[in-house]
């Protein structure tokens, strides 16, 4: 084995460069779309994941908690706490509201609780409370930054003033964020006398489904999902949104990273084609000159994934300070898939001037 | 000297097809003892390169027999004609051909490298090589920083380093002023006295005559004369 691929591409430093530019933009890209992707999923989720709730009860076709807008009387609510089985019950309205704080306007995802709330409040509170009193709000930290507010400022919450209470991490939807506010405050912002969105049951066994059907046949007129379902649910309802996007990009970002490996490799190999020739000549079989210009192409492809990510982590530290709403995630499995998503562009990439390489005939040495 | 056949060939032409098809060979049949310098002339278009492509494998013949050290070459497969151009042979071009992103070093080493000998044991051959043809202190120079005479030594190390059985050389001294094209004419004819290889030299420099144990001249494509040394 002869590392002059090696060689090749590394006092060629100008076109090796550009490869692995090329690669590394393509690996930004991907990785750089797929890490919102999964800071959005992940912000969207964690709340969800994080209640402390053994079954979601919903108006029938509620099924997700982002994009839900049935009511049920609070009444439902009394109805619950009859069921064999239920320890608790806890009413949340959502609505997505207008805030506004100075010149700036956003959507907010907000969540009205109960001020006994236990099983669906935050977790992961950053700074103040968990679960807010009258008059207050919790927002999260996304917001906060963009926003500019922290504790005790205002925020104008479909017209009624808020004082900011609590700062939670993790409830960063992308498209918008989750707050919290009282219920109460809720019922009254959107002009209700009572009523939820969901009930959030615990039951003492633990049979979360099993509960959910023993409701819906109870209760009536309601749906009621357990947790790894309601969870799946709004799961869905997020990839049904991104994912279609985020393949397209990534189907584009292959075919770019491809090309330009292609066109830079191929161009190599014209310049080169006289050594080629002459490695022909001496020896080189068609393994050997194929496996000469996969050195170039994989050698790059390392270069410049880990260049792209080595971008991506500075990116990672800035991105909070210039873009709070971008939630940029990126697991050790994203940077690894990065890597290998290079090496096999570059691979495919190489395999028609690869071809080239080994089709160039050795008389050529003999006639210049 | 040991009268053995290295190159022997048999009725060989070759034609080159096309509208107007070339017969760039005709009828050559001629047999060349193995560990002495033979050289080719004639005017150019008389077929001498294309002879050279014939015995180096690099081409097939249209009618006849390539037969090198025993094998004939027309019944290899095209792995094994690497591979005999591998083991057996050497090549010295007229603009040297030597890779210009790699060190003298590197360039002579490679040929090694390509035979499997390992980097190190390959470094160390090569360096040995340059020092015998006086080009040892050029070693890590690219070629392009090197004289031509300079080049074509490495390019002769390069030849010379696998120890090969056969040295092809078009042309070597073409590039070069008479006194670098006699130090490389020597250093080809050394390695027939010392190791026994066999040359075959093809040139239009009358200066090399006098080296070659052996001359062939071509006309049209046909073998004309076949001197000895004593005769021409
Ligand atoms: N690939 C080819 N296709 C067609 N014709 C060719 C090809 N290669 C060589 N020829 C022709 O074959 C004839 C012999 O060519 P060759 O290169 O062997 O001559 P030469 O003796 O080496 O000449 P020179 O001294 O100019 O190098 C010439 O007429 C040349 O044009
Ligand atoms: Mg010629």
């Amino acid at each position: 084995m002869t590392w002059i691929g090696v060689h090749f591409a590394l006092r060629e430093p100008v076109r090796f460069g550009l490869t692995g530019c090329g690669l590394a933009c393509a690996v930004v890209l991907m990785v750089f779309l797929t890490g919102v992707y999964e800071g959005g999923v992940s912000g969207s989720l964690s709340y969800i994941a994080d209640t402390d709730a053994d079954v979601w009860v919903g108006r029938p076709g509620s099924w997700n908690l982002m994009r839900s807008s049935g009511i049920l009387p609070g009444s439902v609510g009394e109805r619950l706490r009859e069921v064999e089985g239920v320890e608790s019950v806890e009413p949340i309205l959502a609505a997505l509201l207008p805030a506004v704080v100075g010149q700036l306007r956003r959507s907010l995802l907000v969540i009205g609780l109960e001020d006994t709330a236990r099983s669906a409040r935050p977790r992961r509170v950053l700074d103040g409370l968990a679960v807010p009193g009258i008059g207050e709000i919790v927002i999260d930290r996304a917001f906060a930054m963009r926003a500019g507010v922290g504790l005790a400022d205002t925020i104008a919450l479909a017209g009624y003033p808020l004082a900011v209470a609590g700062i939670t991490d993790d409830t960063n939807l992308l498209v918008t964020q989750y707050a919290f506010v009282s219920r109460l405050d809720l019922l009254g912002a959107v002009g209700l006398g009572d009523g939820a969105t969901f009930f959030l049951v615990r039951t003492e066994s633990a049979d979360g489904a099993g509960l959910a059907a023993t409701i819906e046949q109870q209760v009536g007129g309601v749906a009621a999902y357990d947790r790894a379902t309601f969870l799946a649910n709004n799961r869905e309802e997020l990839e049904s949104g991104f994912l279609p996007v985020l393949w397209v990009i990534a189907v584009l970002g292959l075919v770019v990273g491809v090309s330009i490996v292609s066109i830079m490799t191929y161009t190599a190999v014209l310049d080169k084609r006289q050594d080629y020739v002459l490695l022909a000549a001496i020896g080189a079989g068609r393994a050997v000159r194929f496996s000469i210009v996969m050195q170039q192409a994989l050698l790059a492809a390392i270069v410049g994934s880990l260049a792209g990510l080595g971008f991506l982590a500075a990116l990672h530290r800035s991105l909070p300070v210039m873009v709070p709403e971008l939630p940029l995630r990126v697991e050790p499995w994203i940077g690894a898939t990065a890597v290998a998503g290079a090496l096999l562009m570059a691979a495919i990439g190489a395999v028609f001037p690869g071809r080239v390489a080994t089709q160039l005939t050795p008389l050529e040495a003999l006639r210049r | 000297m040991k009268d053995l056949t290295a190159v022997r060939l048999r009725a060989v032409s070759k034609v080159y097809a096309g509208s107007a098809p070339i017969r760039a060979l005709e009828n050559v049949s001629l047999d060349i003892t193995a560990g002495t310098l033979s050289l080719f002339e004639g005017p150019s278009g008389s077929g001498k390169t294309t002879l050279l492509s014939l015995i180096g494998g690099l081409d097939r013949p249209t009618n006849g027999h390539v037969t090198v050290f025993g094998a004939e070459l027309g019944n290899l497969p095209e792995r094994e004609l690497v591979k005999y151009r591998q083991t057996q042979l050497g090549f010295v071009f007229q603009d040297f051909k030597l890779i210009d992103v790699l060190t003298a070093l590197e360039n002579v080493a490679l040929a090694l490298r390509l035979r499997g000998m390992r980097r190190r044991a390959a470094l160390a051959r090569a360096r040995l090589v340059l020092e015998v043809l006086g080009v040892g202190s050029r070693c890590d120079s690219r070629p392009r920083d090197l004289s031509g005479g300079e080049q074509q030594r490495v390019a002769v190390a390069r030849a010379l380093a696998p120890q090969p059985r056969l040295i092809l050389a078009d042309e070597p001294t073409a590039n070069l002023d008479s006194m670098t094209g006699t130090d490389v004419m020597e250093a080809l004819k050394g390695v027939t006295h010392h190791r026994s290889t066999t040359v075959i030299v093809v040139s239009h420099d009358a200066r090399i005559a006098p080296h070659a144990d052996r001359v062939f001249r071509l006309l049209d494509g046909r073998l004309v004369e076949n001197l000895t040394r004593e005769a021409a």
